[in-house]
């Protein structure tokens, strides 16, 4: 019975989002608020039950141990960090949230530089799985290198005052302007094949359950 | 737009912000310009905006209220209808200051108390004495009462129909008590009206009113029949309230009445009307308001004294008819009105004697069955005992309607103690007899009545007096003296308080005029004290006509006693009164010889107009001098005497008047009560005062005649005397009292001794040419000045004379210069300068506009929404088509496989044989909407670790990967290791990584979560990492995080758009296997096997694929078509 409730809601909820054929409508307007807000209130739910009860309940159970004691700068940072809602107190959360964002950046930094900037430069060196021969690693480099030139703003103003890149730099830039465009498009199209894989699985489903739900 | 600082050496133009020209290298001025308060780039002071990040630079300011346009702008029309505006918060007159602190703030005035609910007036139980306030505006009955329940709540909304309610639900007797109250003209005001609904209401009690009974008391005695031809012309205002219904003055009239005397308000003379409307509840008659009182009706406790309202209420049938007290009998149920003046106490402020005697006649000739009508109810005046009016006196204003009844002892003695002139009225006598304790009652009053009793009960029996309106219904004497009940009357009022008992001591030597005059009016003996009865004579002329035999029969009233404002009166000495030193015009003669006489200041202006009286004047005057000073009656009354007690206009009343010859005159040439011969002017000279003066000195003539009435016709009874025109001649100025800084002696023009000591410090005088400084004239107008005056020749003027216009005829004209219709000329050096920039920017702008302004044609014009609409739904029929198609398809399209395993999958699957039996952690970072493609990867891959015998430990970033863990894992037969949610992403992980792998330290505890040593021992020995997302940045964290840092094999499983992220991965070593989506798991489970059910995956990705060309055909067809129905933009 709940299976079979849960399939009615979801089918109906297909139909909702579906109603975008349409254009922007209440309906589908009303399934994505659906969507949001359960989503968001069953994340909330769990990080509560599942992340910050245990750690209360820890500090309960040992709230002199080292570990309690250690668990406290974390929760005086949160709290902080609450504050910042608070425009009076706002103030209160500058150093937690620069904490936050300080560590969750260096450890993004290092991560990319040691988990893909290197990783990707040795392989051309000859590490790795796959290694490319050396045509296929100029032209990943140079193509690399003509799509970072893309965001290279480096330039001269001319006698009009337009800003205009540096002469040899046209011709890099056309081709890493190519390259993310074909970039692009084969993202589009991961993104397109993923949502008609999507649709497909949906309709196969729903038909196949539907088709069992009748008599 | 972007404006440039223009360099001042080369003029090259440098972009805004430069400090240095790019030419030149000169240094560029300081560019005025605007810094982004987000960025702090410098903006043209033009921009709104900040150029780099759009900030706005300029504040908004705040829309200035529109001011009203100044009248002068406004139309001719809106200047016309326009009415004069306040300024909020102008409040004009109003003084802010004295507003009150809680009518500002809006807050309860009684901050103190329990405050009631906004909008709702407290309650009065609720406030205490001090928030109660001053209780000086607050009536009597309200602050005296002791009954809260006689406190009226206050309402919550004051609307009419909460007071109407109110008044229906109170007692009868509550009802008419308020009824009365609002009849009540003291309360009302003069002349106020009532509301609509309060006017019903007071109409709905009248009518409620049972119709009043005949009184109990025996029918009056019959009266004499008072010939109206005889006496009527004597007593001609009396006359005219004849028949005279008091109810008829009564507000409101009462319809019912039928009396004779309904409409006598047309006859109402002038004097009386210009009186207040009676309060007929407080001069009721007796018999009516017996009926009244029996039948419970309402009478104003405030305003009906109930000395008024006692049975005994004085008899005034010698003051009126007997028809007129029938006719008042028949309207005994109305209620009575009596003039306030009786009513109010006389203003003796401006006093002035009546001009005739004839109030006396009148009283005298009133008809003797209203003699208890007026005496009856001023019996209550009279007291024998001063404690008993004095009670009486404060009963009246308790309207003790129900303590009416009074002894027939009590009322004799009212009865005896009436006011003397009233007695004299009645009796004709002067009332010897009357106590001399009688404090209440004026002794003219009581004279008056007693006189009256015996003058007009034989005689008098027309009612020709307001008093007739005292009568009662029935005019029955005993009724009235049964049914009066002054003992037991209320409080007096104030005026009437006054009505002290004269001293018994004769009027002095000095007495004034007014004193003098009232003797003659009210007989020789008694102190005239007629006052009251001069006011009402005074206000009617016609009653004083000129009728000697009147004058005779004239009965002095008695002035024994005479009310303290009287005796007031009498005591007042002119000559304290403030004088002023400016000439008092003196009053007209008619009026001068009425006004009580005050001794004038001596004023050199009068003195010297008063000089030229001559003897005649005086001799004019010696009568009333003779007068003042006590002239026996028998000696010849002045013939103005004589005229203001005989009125002249009442030729029906000469019956009455020849009856009453025979009466003592009430006007006495006798003694006047000392306080009226007080008043008497000095002889030393007029004195302005107060009062005005009536006689001028013996020396002085009559005062100056204004010259508007010099030669105006005297009145009649001013005929007789000789007016003396004072001599306008002009009096030397020495004759003058001046004050004595001005010295007379000298001529004009002559200094004195002390103004020539000043003069003579004076520098002399220059003549008037030396003092003046000679101004230059301009020459423009010294050629204006006229040949005549310099002699100089006329200088030539076109003197031409036009000929066409309004102005033709006339020479001189100026031409009109067409400065309108003359266009005016640009000159030049107006033109700007405009560089080529600006005219770039110009034309871009017209072509913008003129874009804009083009319609869009139906070439370029994209398709419209319902187009758009309707080739969507094509495009989704399309595709759903394709996917019908692909799954329902018998057989052929979806028997499609892939060629072959992809090598990641395959090294997947290697890594995952590798990981046989050995703890595999299985991330699920991907939520169910990605499960369509997902969960065939995750299925196949759990199986293979199911069939492997690896211990597979489940873990997510996210709460729905969570769920989607456990959902997966449920049909698994060894059940998995749940980690939880790693928070923190790449931080958790990072976590993550120092607990997965070979560490040679265990992790107790993960994110605050401890663990147990089995899941820290699976931890410690994972060898394989899988990842099953969807997400770029997911992948590459744990790649970056968990991949490079733990040495632990990385595998992925993913959908088929995020082959491309993970491919340099698993090129570079970093990921051991990866599966792109449903081709890979298809090819994979095709060549491994696996103990999942892969059918719904091959069977979606045969629809995938049929999809997937069909989605790729319709780009195409759609790329095709833009590109061939697109057309070039117009150059």
């Amino acid at each position: 019975m709940n299976d079979t409730t849960g399939l009615l809601i979801g089918f109906v909820l297909t139909l909702l989002i579906y109603s975008y054929l349409i254009g922007d409508n209440p309906i589908y307007r009303l399934a994505v608020h659906i969507l949001v807000g359960v989503s968001a209130a069953y994340a909330a739910a769990y990080v509560l039950r599942q992340v910050i009860l245990p750690v209360f309940a820890q500090l309960m159970l040992n709230p002199f141990s080292l570990e309690s004691l250690l668990w406290l700068v974390p929760v005086l940072l949160a709290l902080l960090l609450i504050l910042q809602r608070l425009s009076r107190f706002a103030w209160l959360g500058d150093n937690a949230l620069a904490l936050l964002v300080g560590v969750g950046a260096a450890v993004a930094l290092m991560g990319a530089i040691t988990g893909t900037l290197l990783p990707q430069v040795l392989t051309f060196g000859g590490q790795g799985n796959a290694v490319p021969g050396p045509i296929e690693g100029l032209i990943a480099a140079a193509l690399t290198v003509c799509t970072l030139l893309t965001f290279h703003f480096t330039g001269k103003r001319n006698e009009e005052g337009e800003w205009i890149r540096p002469f040899w730099q046209r011709g890099f830039v056309q081709v890493g302007q190519a390259v993310l465009m074909i970039t692009f498009g084969a993202l589009f199209a991961g993104v397109l094949s993923t949502s008609l894989v999507l649709l497909t699985e949906r309709i196969s489903y729903y038909f196949t359950q539907l088709t069992l739900l009748l008599p | 737009m972007t404006v440039k600082t223009i360099c001042q050496e080369c003029h090259t133009p440098n972009p805004p912000g430069s400090k240095f020209c790019s030419n030149c290298g000169a240094r560029l001025p300081k560019s005025t310009s605007i810094l982004c308060p987000r960025c702090q780039t410098p903006n043209p002071s033009s921009n709104f905006y900040c150029d780099k990040c759009g900030s706005r630079l300029i504040k908004e300011e705040a829309p200035q209220p529109s001011e009203t346009p100044p009248e002068e702008d406004l139309p001719t029309s809106a200047k016309m209808f326009s009415l004069p505006t306040r300024k909020p918060g102008d409040t004009g007159e109003l003084n802010a200051d004295n507003v009150m602190e809680w009518l500002k703030s809006g807050q309860g005035q009684f901050e103190g108390s329990d405050q009631p609910e906004t909008g709702k007036l407290p309650r009065l139980s609720d406030l205490t004495p001090e928030q109660r306030g001053k209780t000086a505006d607050l009536p009597a009955w309200l602050l005296d009462s002791d009954n809260e329940e006689f406190l009226i709540e206050a309402p919550e909304d004051i609307t009419t129909e909460h007071f109407l309610n109110m008044i229906q639900q109170i007692d009868d007797d509550e009802r008419k008590k308020l009824s009365g109250m609002l009849s009540d003209p003291a309360i009302t005001g003069k002349g106020g009206k009532l509301p609509d609904w309060l006017q019903d209401f007071v109409q709905s009690v009248e009518e409620e009113k049972p119709p009043a009974s005949q009184p109990k008391a025996q029918p009056a005695p019959a009266l004499p029949d008072y010939d109206e031809a005889e006496n009527g012309n004597d007593l001609d205002w009396l006359t005219d309230l004849d028949s005279l219904d008091t109810d008829v003055l009564a507000q409101p009239v009462d319809s019912q009445s039928s009396t004779p005397g309904a409409n006598i308000s047309d006859d109402i003379p002038d004097w009386l009307d210009e009186l207040e409307p009676p309060n007929t509840q407080m001069l009721s008659r007796p018999a009516t308001l017996e009926d009244e009182v029996e039948d419970e009706e309402f009478l104003p406790d405030e305003s009906v004294p109930d000395w008024l309202m006692a049975e005994n209420l004085p008899n005034t049938d010698r003051l009126s008819e007997p028809r007129l007290g029938s006719a008042v009998g028949e309207a005994s149920a109305e209620e009575e009105e009596y003039p306030d003046w009786l009513i109010s106490p006389p203003d003796t402020s401006e006093l002035e004697l009546p001009a005739e005697p004839a109030p006396v006649d009148r009283f005298a000739a009133a008809d003797a069955a209203s003699q208890k009508s007026v005496t009856d109810w001023l019996v209550g005046f009279d007291d024998e005992d001063e404690e008993e009016g004095e009670e009486e006196i404060e009963d009246v204003y308790d309207l003790a309607v129900e303590d009416t009844a009074v002894s027939p002892a009590a009322d004799e003695t009212v009865h005896k103690s009436l006011t003397d002139w009233l007695k004299e009225l009645d009796t004709g006598e002067p009332a010897t007899e009357e106590p001399a304790d009688n404090s209440e009652l004026a002794a003219w009053l009581d004279a008056g009545d007693e006189e009256a009793d015996t003058d007009f009960s034989e005689t008098a029996k027309k009612e020709t007096d307001w008093f007739a309106s005292l009568e009662s219904p029935s005019a029955d004497e005993e009724a009235y003296e049964e049914s009066l009940s002054f003992g037991q009357t209320g409080p007096l009022p104030d005026w009437l308080d006054e009505l002290e008992p004269a001293d018994e001591a004769q009027p002095p030597a000095d007495q004034t005029f007014m004193s003098g005059m009232l003797d003659d009016l009210l007989g020789p003996s008694e102190p005239a004290e007629t006052a009251a009865s001069a006011d009402t004579a005074v206000e009617e002329d016609d009653t004083f006509a000129e009728d000697d035999e009147f004058s005779e029969a004239v009965s002095p009233l008695n002035v024994n006693e005479e009310p303290d404002w009287l005796s007031e009166l009498a005591a007042f000495d002119p000559n304290d009164l403030v004088t002023q030193e400016t000439a008092v015009s003196p009053p007209p003669p008619d009026e001068g010889e009425l006004f009580a006489a005050e001794p004038a200041a001596p004023e050199p202006e009068i003195a010297a107009t008063a000089v030229a009286a001559d003897e005649e004047t005086d001799e004019e005057w010696a009568d009333l001098d003779e007068i003042l000073t006590g002239v026996d009656e028998e000696e010849e009354i002045a013939d103005w005497l004589e005229q203001l007690s005989i009125p002249a206009e009442i030729p029906s009343d000469a019956s009455l008047l020849q009856e009453n010859e025979t009466e003592k005159p009430l006007i006495s040439t006798g003694e006047l009560p000392e306080w009226i011969a007080s008043m008497r002017p000095e002889e030393t000279g007029q004195q302005d005062s107060l009062l005005p003066s009536v006689l001028p000195p013996e020396k002085e003539g009559l005062y100056d005649i204004a010259d508007s009435l010099a030669d105006a016709d005297l009145p009649d009874w001013l005929q007789d005397t000789d007016v003396v025109q004072p001599e306008k001649t002009a009096v030397p100025l020495a004759s003058a009292e001046l004050p004595g800084w001005i010295d007379t002696d000298s001529e004009i023009g002559e200094p004195s001794s002390e103004l020539e000591s000043i003069l003579a410090e004076l520098p002399p005088a220059l003549p008037p040419e030396e003092m003046l400084l000679k101004a230059e004239i301009p020459e423009w107008i010294q050629n204006l000045k006229p040949t005549a005056l310099s002699g100089q020749p006329a200088a030539n003027v076109d003197f031409r004379l036009e000929t066409t216009g309004p102005l033709a005829g006339m020479p001189g004209v100026i031409k009109v210069e067409p400065i309108v219709a003359m266009p005016r000329s640009i000159s030049p050096a107006a033109q700007f300068t405009i560089t080529k920039e600006q005219q770039q920017q110009a034309s871009l702008l017209r072509q913008l506009v003129q874009e804009e302004q083009q319609p869009l044609s139906s070439d370029q014009a994209t398709t419209t929404p319902k187009g758009r609409q309707g080739l969507r739904f094509l495009l989704a029929l399309l595709l759903l088509a394709a996917v019908g198609l692909a799954l329902f398809a018998p057989g052929g399209l979806t028997g499609s496989q892939p060629a072959s395993v992809p090598p990641a999958a395959a090294a997947m699957n290697a890594a995952i044989n590798a990981a046989a039996g050995q703890p595999v952690l299985v991330a699920f970072e991907y939520t169910p909407a990605m499960a369509g493609e997902l969960d065939h990867e995750a299925r196949l891959l759990l199986s293979q670790l199911q069939d492997n015998g690896s211990q597979i430990i489940t873990t997510s970033q996210s709460a729905a990967g969570t769920a989607v863990a456990n959902s997966l894992t449920q049909s698994l037969t060894n059940p998995p290791i749940a980690i939880g949610m790693l928070a923190g992403e790449a931080i958790g992980l990072r976590q993550l990584a120092n607990c997965v792998g070979d560490s040679s330290q265990l992790c107790r505890t993960l994110q605050g979560r401890g663990l147990d040593s089995n899941t820290q021992t699976a931890l410690q020995n994972v060898a394989l990492i899988i990842v099953l997302t969807g997400e770029r940045a997911s992948l590459i964290n744990w790649v970056e995080q968990v991949g490079a840092t733990a040495h632990t094999p990385l595998a992925a499983g993913v959908t088929q758009s995020l082959s491309p992220v993970a491919a340099p991965y698993y090129g570079s070593g970093q990921l051991q296997g990866y599966l792109d989506g449903l081709p890979a798991v298809v090819a994979l489970s095709d060549a491994y096997g696996s103990s999942a059910d892969m059918t719904q995956a091959k069977l979606q990705y045969g629809a995938q694929s049929l999809v997937q060309l069909a989605a790729a055909l319709l780009l195409v067809v759609g790329a095709l078509v833009m590109a061939t129905t697109r057309k070039k933009p117009a150059a």
